[in-house]
């Protein structure tokens, strides 16, 4: 048993071993990737620059990248002419309360629709899938009527609630990382009298981290970035979420770009906070939410 | 299994006596079975029950409602005028020009945002997927942060850049022919809809390298070490060996952007609002729903809109035969 081969060793996002790989195709990729990294940031870059303008800089005919002075004090500005902080409040609360009830209900109907026998459990999750399909749009109105039945307009609640309960997303993604996990691992503990409610949280759960770090993040970006529904059921200046609380005041100060910009990188940063901590589970966790050939 | 329990009738013999034990042994270990199956669906309702309530309450319930609104004359601000005119919205919006004109710019930001997003995507995953192990994690975080920046916020960075007054696409890229200072981006259908779908695709494009990323990460090394012995070239390579394997990775990216990009909304409202025909099916929606209080008729377009997107689902499944809800990915 001590000389068995250790699979687990092995990293599975490690790129297939490549004997002889020649210069020109290295070449090539470096260009393509730094072409590709330019691509990707130029726009951001021009963000970050422009934040740091001041406004005759930005309306001038000869715009450049880099600012003639670092306007720092435009984030000041920022802080100050808007409610940033009370917005970066209430979307990192709504975000991580969301997240919370997300990454939880997905986990245990993800489970219950891989490993778990009941009567109805197929039929009903291809009709779960089925939601994934349905567009926002269609659901708007009456999702607003049922909110202003229940008193929740300009609450934390019409922000939550609606969310907090799973989605078919995030149960589609549990389900085929359950999926994936050895048949074995489950009839070793039943022998050993575990019940299956034991299994998930003893066995299964701790080897979830990458599909749950996956999970996380797509559900962190997606309610960071909502905007038409918190613009419908939020008037209040004290519950805006960024996405709303940026678009309104735009109206505002319609021609300061640098306010806007600025506005921009802040709620960028707790995003690049999100990737950084998850990152090195993250593409790990997609490779395994079962999208084999 | 059931006609082997048989009711034990009075056995004499010996024989019968041990069958009769063995059937009760038998009965007992069922039941115990049985118990740990009534369990075990038990606690399955109990795990998916909050998943069937929310379908229940945040989907089917509303699509059901919209799709009652959408048979009434229903305007907010009249309600006392309410009245049921069968297809009579359907009617309206199928003869309208302005849905189908929506209809046939939502289909054209979706083919194209797609299909340059898939080839762009691939060829990022494909540098990221080669690239050394120090460099990987600097990488996708690089690559992740148009991702990672509000749509809305980056809509509105798209439309500066590209604003005749204080954007900067005008005067660096006046080599380009048809680029100048006088160029209004926004004043006509064709080069708004060119900034709609450039930034759309920035923002997203990370999302599907990633997605192709994890696929590229499951094609076997030694069928491309095997491939690559036999003599193929890399694009024989590519097009023999990597892509056939990534058939699922492929399928489920192109699914999930498409569903995505058909129901644009936020750089739209942003940058044009609808103006000079970039109107798209869900901004129409909600200009007749939200904007105009006309609950029947946005109701009758968001039906439609949902039509559509089965459409695609269903076409989608059938062209690549991938089995979405089908067990262990054997797509």
């Amino acid at each position: 048993m001590t000389i068995s081969v250790r699979p687990d060793t092995m990293d599975p996002a490690a790129p297939p071993r490549r004997p002889r790989r020649s210069t020109v195709s290295r070449v090539i990729a470096y260009v393509l990737l730094s072409l590709g990294a330019l691509a990707c940031l130029l726009p951001f870059l021009w963000m970050l620059s422009t934040s740091l303008k001041s406004s005759t800089e930005i309306f001038s005919f000869e715009p450049s990248l880099l600012p003639e002075a670092l306007r720092w004090e435009n984030y000041v500005r920022l802080f100050e002419a808007l409610p940033m902080a009370r917005m970066l409040l209430n979307s990192v609360f709504v975000t991580l309360t969301v997240t919370l009830g997300q990454v939880t209900f997905c986990c245990t109907a993800g489970y219950a629709f891989a490993r778990l026998k009941f009567p109805g459990r197929d039929k009903l999750f291809v009709l779960y899938l089925g939601t994934m399909m349905v567009p926002f749009m269609v659901t708007l109105v009456p999702a607003y009527a049922i909110i202003r039945e229940l008193g929740w307009i300009n609450t934390y609640w019409a922000l939550i609630v609606p969310q907090f309960f799973g989605s078919a997303y995030g149960t589609f993604l549990m389900r085929q990382f359950f999926m994936t996990l050895p048949q074995e691992l489950e009839d070793a503990a039943t022998i050993d009298g575990c019940g299956p409610l034991r299994i998930f949280w003893k066995i299964f759960l701790p080897l979830t981290k990458p599909a749950v770090a996956t999970l996380a993040v797509f559900n962190i970006l997606g309610v960071w970035n909502d905007f038409l529904w918190p613009l419908l059921v939020i008037q209040d200046n004290d519950l805006k979420t960024l996405p709303i609380g940026l678009a309104t005041f735009q109206g505002l100060y319609a021609t300061d770009h640098s306010l806007l910009m600025a506005g921009a990188v802040v709620s960028l940063i707790p995003m690049l906070i999100a990737f950084l901590f998850a990152q090195k589970y993250f593409v790990e966790g997609i490779a395994l939410s079962g999208m084999k050939a | 299994m059931s006609t082997q329990i048989t009711p034990a009738a009075g056995g004499r013999t010996p024989q019968a006596a041990a069958d009769q034990e063995e059937a009760e042994v038998r009965r007992g270990h069922e039941a115990e079975r049985s118990d740990r199956t009534r369990a075990e669906a038990r606690l399955g309702w109990y795990l998916a029950g909050p998943a069937f309530v929310v379908m229940l309450a945040v989907t089917a319930y509303p699509i059901l409602q919209a799709t009652f609104d959408s048979l009434f004359r229903f305007k907010l601000t009249a309600q006392d005028e309410r009245e049921f005119i069968g297809l009579g919205n359907y009617s309206m919006i199928l003869t309208d020009p302005v849905f189908w004109s929506s209809m046939w710019v939502t289909l054209l930001i979706t083919v194209v945002t797609v299909l340059v997003e898939l080839v762009l995507g691939f060829a990022l995953a494909l540098v990221m997927h080669r690239a050394v192990r120090q460099l990987r994690g600097l990488l996708r975080t690089a690559i992740l942060v148009p991702y990672g920046i509000i749509t809305v916020v980056s809509a509105f960075a798209w439309f500066y850049a590209f604003d005749i007054n204080s954007g900067f696409v005008n005067s660096w890229f006046s080599w380009v022919p048809g680029i100048d200072e006088n160029l209004n981006w926004f004043a006509e259908t064709g080069p708004s809809l060119f900034v709609i779908m450039a930034s759309e695709i920035w923002k997203t494009t990370p999302f599907i390298s990633l997605l192709l990323l994890a696929g590229l990460a499951q094609v076997p090394g030694d069928l491309e070490e095997a491939a690559e012995v036999d003599g193929a070239t890399w694009w024989q390579r590519l097009k023999r060996v990597v892509i056939p394997n990534m058939k699922a990775a492929i399928m489920v990216a192109v699914l999930f952007r498409a569903l995505d990009a058909f129901r644009i909304f936020d750089n739209v409202f942003i940058m044009t609002g609808g103006a000079n025909n970039t109107q798209v099916l869900s901004l129409l929606a909600y200009d007749q729903s939200i904007s105009r209080l006309e609950i029947g008729l946005g109701s009758a377009i968001s039906v439609l809109l949902f039509l559509c997107v089965l459409l695609i689902c269903f076409a989608a499944i059938k062209l690549f035969k991938v089995d979405l809800a089908g067990a262990r990915g054997e797509g």
